[in-house]
């Protein structure tokens, strides 16, 4: 077994140097993945994002035998605000009543209580902050293998960001950026770096003004387009452009959004709140 | 007992003059300090991949070495001739299958012994040590379990012609029970008979090997098991290690010694 581990590591290497991946290959690293791997590598980086999310949840996670639906969004990623949550069951209780005294027997050898990692629980009040980190291999070896996956980027950044790592979040959307020229997703989670990390206003509307753009180039005309993402810039645009004092900009971000959001009642308000005089900014109660 | 312990030594010994043990582990640590020197965002505390990692390596190996231990003993001593000279002693044949059982059940041990030390230096140099009860009980645990497995490839010996169809037999047997076996029931329920009702038999029937793969709550740092439920899971263990030693009891009484 030592000698055939060496002997493919030593074919590698030759390889390697004999300029076999740009034969195989020619965008690189991650196409020679491709080629190795085929379809199969979008597969196995489904894997390993899932079990990103059964990290997430201290390995508390239904099987492909239990009830699901509590888990068909990653909860990693719903509670980074990059997916609309589809989510309708009892996230804590998809194991149900024990079936028999084997089954009741055998929940004492494996996690049987529902948990996010980083926040405390009943019995694992001696782990705390800073345990989300152990999802981040996972996120890491699923954009390795699909790296034309947004969502991967975009939820790994905000945990990243979570963990004060704004530098290897922001390095990790503009590895992203490089697969994935101008998308939206990733352009919107830079402005959000931008925006709470380095408090960089002007760079944060800059790049949210591009993530709309993108939005509207590439989801607008589609069939079902991403309207979770377009609620999302345009309320932080929105948000920013009121707190620059800019009413008039934040309403036509405001307008827009009531006609896409699930909520416009709670939009009307918001824009009512800012045709008001009493509505002014803080900025603009500042000003003489 | 002085008999089989006797036995139980050879086996034993076997194990620490053979290769696989060594080559399995040497193969486990160089893939886990492989998987634990990538650096992942600078991150140096990230632990549990490594730990899950190896843990996996460990089972797989501790699985292996276990099977094709077993599998070997009694078709050898076919092999060799020397089962008729070893019968011609006062020995029962009860005493060579319990030599044979106890040796390849404390090799297992003392390999679990290695690879445990191994999982417990690696986990507090990454500054994750694990919960020592914990480890305590998921190291006794999968000791048991071995048992189970050494017992079932002891009674496929002397069902199958060769020790390598025995042994990936068994193999096949212990990943499906340890995949699937907790599910059966619930398999069973959208089954049509008569297939529910083999289903259901199966579950009731076959060892649950998941109650002794603490994989999880090692992995993600949950508390100990209570420890009633580990003597119950033993006494679970040991149950099915004396059933599958009566079957070979059984098996060989009715098997011609030409």
């Amino acid at each position: 077994m030592a000698t055939l581990a060496a002997g493919v590591l030593t074919l590698a290497v030759s390889l390697g140097r004999m300029g076999w991946p740009d034969m195989l290959a020619p965008r690189g690293r991650d196409s020679l993945t491709a080629v190795f791997l085929g379809e199969t590598r979008r597969l196995l980086a489904n894997h390993f994002f899932i079990k990103a999310d059964a990290y997430f949840h201290g390995g508390y996670y239904p099987s492909v035998f239990d009830n699901q639906n509590a888990y068909q969004t990653a909860h990693f990623v719903e509670d980074a605000g990059h997916a609309e949550s589809k989510n309708e069951g009892d996230e804590h209780d998809f194991l149900g009543r024990p079936r028999n005294w084997l089954d009741r027997f055998g929940r004492h050898f494996y996690p049987s209580e529902h948990i996010h990692l980083g926040e405390d629980s009943e019995h694992r009040h001696d782990h705390g902050h800073g345990e989300e980190r152990e999802i981040l291999p996972w996120l890491r070896l699923a954009a390795t293998l699909d790296p034309e996956n947004p969502v991967t980027y975009a939820s790994t950044a905000y945990w990243l960001r979570r963990m004060g790592k704004v530098k290897e979040a922001e390095q990790f959307l503009r590895e992203g950026l490089r697969h994935l020229p101008g998308d939206p997703q990733i352009l919107f989670e830079l402005g959000q770096i931008h925006r709470e990390a380095n408090q960089d206003l002007a760079k944060a509307r800059n790049l949210w003004e591009a993530a709309l753009r993108r939005w509207e180039e590439r989801e607008a005309s589609k069939a079902e387009p991403n309207l979770f993402l377009l609620n999302q810039i345009l309320a932080n645009l929105a948000k920013l452009e009121e707190e620059a004092g800019r009413n008039a900009q934040a309403v036509i971000y405001l307008r827009r959004l009531k006609s896409v959001s699930p909520f416009p009642e709670s939009i009307q308000q918001w824009l009512d709140r800012l045709s008001s005089p009493s509505g002014a900014s803080p900025a603009q109660k500042l000003k003489p | 007992m002085r008999v089989i312990w006797a036995m139980a030594r050879v086996v034993i010994l076997e194990l620490i003059r053979r290769k696989d043990f060594y080559v399995l582990f040497t193969l486990a640590a160089v893939l886990t300090l492989l998987a634990g020197s990538v650096n992942i965002f600078d991150d140096r505390q990230i632990a549990r991949y490594v730990v899950e990692l190896n843990y996996l390596l460990v089972m797989i190996s501790s699985l292996v070495i276990a099977i094709t231990t077993t599998a070997r003993q009694i078709p050898s001593e076919f092999e060799q001739r020397t089962i008729l000279s070893l019968l011609a002693k006062p020995v029962s044949r009860a005493q060579v299958l319990a030599g044979k059982l106890l040796g390849a059940w404390v090799a297992c041990g003392l390999c679990l012994v290695v690879f445990y030390a191994f999982l417990m230096l690696l986990t507090y140099s990454k500054q994750h040590g694990l919960g020592l009860p914990l480890l305590v009980q998921a190291a006794w645990l999968h000791w048991i379990m071995l048992g189970v497995v050494i017992g079932m490839a002891l009674a496929g010996s002397l069902v199958f012609a060769a020790p390598s169809s025995n042994a990936t037999i068994c193999l096949v047997v212990v990943v499906g029970l340890l995949g699937v076996g907790r599910y059966l029931d619930k398999l069973a329920l959208s089954a049509a008979e008569p297939l529910q009702s083999l289903l259901l038999a199966a579950y009731y029937a076959l060892p649950h090997l998941e109650f002794f793969d603490l994989r999880e709550l090692l992995i993600h740092h949950w508390p100990p098991v209570k420890w009633w439920a580990v003597g119950l899971a033993t006494l679970y263990g040991l149950g099915y290690m004396a059933l599958c030693y009566g079957l070979s009891c059984w098996l060989f009484q009715r098997k011609r010694m030409q």
